[in-house]
């Protein structure tokens, strides 16, 4: 006998809706899986078959043939095991055929018949909903997630038991039955989030169902955002800071070792825009294929992306043969900020000039040819020397052909890509015991209110255009977009000749001065903008 | 000196294991490179040692002689001179120290005996006042036709060497290499310079690379060079302290730029200071110490003239900028009044404005520093700012 059922499946990033068909007819007794599958899919055989035990029922001593299709999309993952289970039970009769029209199923089983958590359920419930299905049947723990995509029926089944019930009920029954799982996931998992939401200690009862070990990188942003008002001194990369912000510009900040230039980095999620519903959704998908959304909760916070400098460039893009989300796409929209510059590998900067270039990361493998989303706001950091108090001449003792060539570690295609370079961290410590009134005024509300009026102002001027920010604005349209005046083009002339500054700088320069302008709320852009802009590009190690 | 005598003597030099004292030894007896060969065995064992005597021995055979000869010739085709110590065109100064390299490879000119000549050296890791003043003294007494000596090491010694060609003076570099490598590689300008218009001198044959434990030797010919000897800037050990010993051994005189006692690069300075040594505050207190023959200052100590003799007047600083008292002074005028020669990050500078009672806003500082930097006014050093030519 034949059957068919519908199966949230997941290809990289993308979600779509995968049929799986099931055969059961006479034969030699075997049970097989199809459909160009890896082998946590083709393991699923074994789960299946004790899981069903669970239920007293026993595989029939028949030929029973699973196909997963489009059988010519490589399939991986665990979320075929319960529409594969589903689709045997109602091929050997024991689950209404045309009940199934309209469910898409994704979960994991357990031997004793119990549904677990999988990844990219969000995705999937939006693809479901996309193809025109009526409900999704998924883990329990799984549920909040596919009740973010809005639209579509979602039910959430403990076990096999629970879910093959759920399939034989009628339409009144199943209606009842998928408020009464909502019901129980808010009390189980929704009064802890809101909990989370107001601050509450809640270590060591993280929810159940969490898919990574360790903390997640969405939950890393729900760690307090720093206040910039809490930051002394540092006015120059503060209004750096401020700056990228508004213009989406990427920052290198430089300064001696444990002055604040992580501190600066961490507080920068707070002055940008919030996210837009449309952002939050796209970002919460990409999470949620990563497995790294936390439950039932969209995204709300800019994401905030800082990788170890030992890291591999594959964990920077996307590693595996059908790649997961690597820290570029992460950090989507949000920042990825890069600590210890010169301590990256050579090549594993290298990978992010596309991302950089073009905000989005192509990535081929044996398993197809991947583009994922990649458009984020650059923030590093180093030291200036080996020692990092250069050009403290009373404490650094390195050779200028070390500062040199520790600086000449980063890569320059990288560097080219920096708007705006900083010097931060040279605060006396005494200034630190000094009383808060002297604290610097710049706090980030203040600031945040200035960065939304700045970029109020870009998305004004670009208007029916792709560009959003003056830091994506290409070469081509600088000029239209940005004029200068004859006294600014004499600046831009004078300062390029003294400084020997590239066509690619001055264009920097440009960009960068139309955001202070936009900052300060400014039609045109004058020279005190330009001088400003090269002021943040006046060091040795953006110059080359 | 005749081509002869000049092999002969190259070929007594070129001797390995074969030291300055014991050549020395051996000229005294036999008059001669000549006559060296000509003295007994057993002479020569009783005056260089059993070991170096076997040296000795096997350089008098014919294919060591005839291979000395061919290394002479190829030095000639690359500009390298060899000077014996016996010569006369060997400096004079250098002569009388108690022990001068018994020979000397240069290429360029020697400093004329007749000029004055001041030894200026410093540290590696100098600071932006290092700098500044290793340039300013080594400019001013270049000027006045004083030899600038020095090492052509990083920092000081290497600033100050660019910046007496620059002025159109005389200097030489005495190398711890052979003359014939740039060490260290990044003054590959100043060697170049100094090969055409100044002088490079090592007492190592050409091609001995670098060594660490070749450098405190060669200290000993910078300051033999000269006349006086200039610390620039020098931590509490540092190695220019090893060329201050051998100047005092050679009798030379010391001065050392003072500096602030809370900057470690001038530690070294001002200890130096507080021993004895002069305190090197102009140009033209250097000069009228120069003026002096040498004969007359054999006899007194440093510290004595230090005391008698304060500089006639300080080193006139560059005209500030011009303010009236009545109105407030202008951002770019205070800017400059709290520039230093240390470089300061922006955020010491707005304070250090705040301290002289003036608000500016970051943004307005920038854009000031960017004005005073194009017009060459200031400089940046790892976005941090510095005042540059404070002295004329």
């Amino acid at each position: 006998m034949y059957c068919q059922i519908n199966a949230g499946a997941l290809y990289g990033l993308k979600s779509y809706v995968a049929q799986v068909e099931v055969d059961v007819s006479r034969g030699l007794p075997c049970f097989d899986m199809v459909g160009l599958l890896d082998s946590e899919v083709r393991e699923a055989r074994e789960r299946i078959r004790v899981a069903l035990r669970s239920l007293d029922v026993r595989l029939s001593s028949e030929r029973i043939t699973v196909n997963i299709s489009p059988a010519g999309i490589p399939k991986a993952g665990t979320a075929f095991d319960l529409p594969a289970a589903l689709g045997i039970l109602s091929a050997q009769g024991l689950a209404q055929a045309a009940r199934l029209d309209g469910l898409l199923a994704a979960g994991e089983l357990g031997l004793d018949g119990r549904l677990k958590p999988v990844r990219g359920v969000l995705p999937m419930a939006l693809a479901a909903k996309e193809a025109g299905l009526r409900e999704c049947l998924l883990p329990f723990e799984n549920l909040g997630e596919a009740l973010l995509a809005e639209g579509i029926e979602a039910m959430g089944a403990g076990t096999l038991g629970e879910a093959l019930d759920y399939v034989n009920a009628g339409q009144q029954e199943r209606c009842l039955r998928r408020k009464e799982a909502a019901v129980r996931w808010r009390t189980e998992f929704g009064s802890k989030n809101d909990a989370l939401r107001e601050g509450d200690a809640c270590a060591g009862t993280a929810p159940r169902g969490r898919l990574l070990t360790g903390l997640a990188a969405g939950e890393a942003g729900r760690e307090e955002t720093p206040d910039f008002g809490a930051v002394q001194a540092m006015e120059e990369a503060k209004q750096a800071a401020m700056t990228a912000a508004a213009g989406m510009h990427n920052l290198l900040l430089v300064g001696p070792p444990g002055t604040g230039k992580t501190m600066l980095a961490r507080c920068l999620p707070g002055i940008l825009p919030p996210l837009s519903s449309g952002e939050q959704r796209e970002l919460s998908a990409i999470y949620s294929a990563a497995g790294q959304l936390e439950q039932g909760r969209l995204l709300e916070r800019r994401p905030f992306i800082s990788p170890h400098h030992t890291v591999s460039p594959y964990a920077l893009t996307g590693g595996g043969s059908i790649p997961r989300p690597g820290m570029v796409t992460l950090a989507h929209r949000g920042i990825l900020f890069l600590d210890e510059l010169a301590e990256f590998k050579r090549q594993t900067l290298d990978v992010l000039r596309q991302p950089l270039e073009e905000g989005r990361i192509f990535l081929a493998r044996s398993r197809g040819n991947f583009v994922y989303p990649a458009d984020f706001m650059l923030i590093a950091a180093t030291n200036p020397c080996p020692c990092g108090y250069y050009p403290d001449r009373n404490r650094c003792r390195c050779r200028e052909s070390d500062v040199r060539r520790y600086l000449s570690r980063i890569s320059g295609p990288l560097l080219d890509r920096i708007d705006l370079c900083c010097t931060a961290g040279t605060l006396p410590v005494r200034r630190l015991f000094e009383e808060r009134e002297k604290q610097s005024k710049m706090d980030s509300a203040r600031m945040r209110e200035r960065v939304l009026e700045a970029r109020e102002r870009q998305r004004f001027r670009y208007r029916g255009t792709q560009i959003e920010v003056n830091g994506r604005l290409g070469a081509g349209q600088l000029l239209e977009y940005c004029p200068l005046g004859e006294e600014e083009q004499r600046f831009l002339e004078r300062a390029g000749e003294a400084m020997q500054l590239s066509a690619r700088a001055c264009h920097r320069i440009i960009r960068v001065a139309r955001t202070l302008a936009d900052l300060e709320q400014a039609e045109r852009i004058g020279v005190q903008h330009l001088s400003r802009a090269y002021y943040f590009r006046n060091q040795e190690i953006l110059r080359g | 000196m005749t081509q002869q005598e000049l092999l002969e003597s190259y070929w007594l030099c070129s001797i390995e294991g074969l030291g300055g004292a014991s050549i020395r030894r051996l000229l005294e007896e036999a008059g001669s490179p000549e006559g060296v060969r000509e003295l007994s065995a057993q002479r020569r064992e009783e005056l260089i040692g059993p070991a170096r005597a076997a040296l000795l021995e096997r350089a008098m055979e014919k294919e060591a002689r005839e291979e000395a000869e061919r290394r002479l010739e190829a030095f000639a085709g690359k500009g390298i001179r060899f000077t014996p110590l016996w010569s006369g065109e060997y400096p004079e100064r250098l002569k009388r120290i108690p022990d001068p390299p018994a020979g000397l490879y240069s290429i360029g000119r020697f400093p004329p005996d007749s000029r004055r000549a001041v030894a200026i050296v410093g540290a590696r890791a100098c600071s932006g006042y290092g700098r500044e003043m290793a340039q300013y003294f080594a400019r001013g007494l270049a000027r006045e036709g004083v030899a600038v000596i020095s090492g052509m090491a990083r920092g000081a010694d290497g600033i100050a060497q660019q910046a007496a060609l620059a002025a159109g003076g005389i200097s030489a570099a005495v190398l711890g290499c052979g003359v014939d490598i740039c060490y260290p590689p990044e003054n590959r300008g100043l060697y170049d310079g100094l090969c055409r218009t100044g002088c490079v001198i090592s007492e190592y044959p050409p091609g001995t690379p670098p060594h660490a434990r070749q450098f405190p030797p060669r200290n000993r010919i910078i300051s033999g060079l000269a006349d006086l000897v200039l610390v620039i800037e020098a931590r509490e050990q540092s190695g220019t302290l090893i060329t201050v010993d051998m100047a005092l051994e050679q009798g030379r005189d010391v001065f050392a730029v003072p500096g602030r006692i809370t900057d470690t690069c001038s530690r070294g300075c001002n200890r130096l200071i507080g021993n004895g040594a002069g305190a090197a505050v102009s140009v033209s207190q250097l000069l009228s110490e120069l003026s002096l023959g040498p004969g007359e200052k054999n006899g007194r100590s440093a510290a004595v003239r230090s005391r008698r003799q304060l500089p006639e007047e300080p080193p006139p600083l560059q005209e500030p900028e011009k303010m009236s008292l009545r109105a407030a002074p202008s951002l770019r005028a205070a800017l400059l009044s709290v520039l230093d020669v240390t470089p300061k990050p922006l955020d010491e500078l707005l304070e250090n404005l705040a301290d002289q009672g003036i608000t500016a806003s970051p943004g307005a500082v920038m854009q000031e520093l960017i004005g005073l930097q194009l017009d060459n006014r200031i400089a940046s050093q790892a976005g941090q700012y510095l005042k540059r030519d404070i002295l004329p």
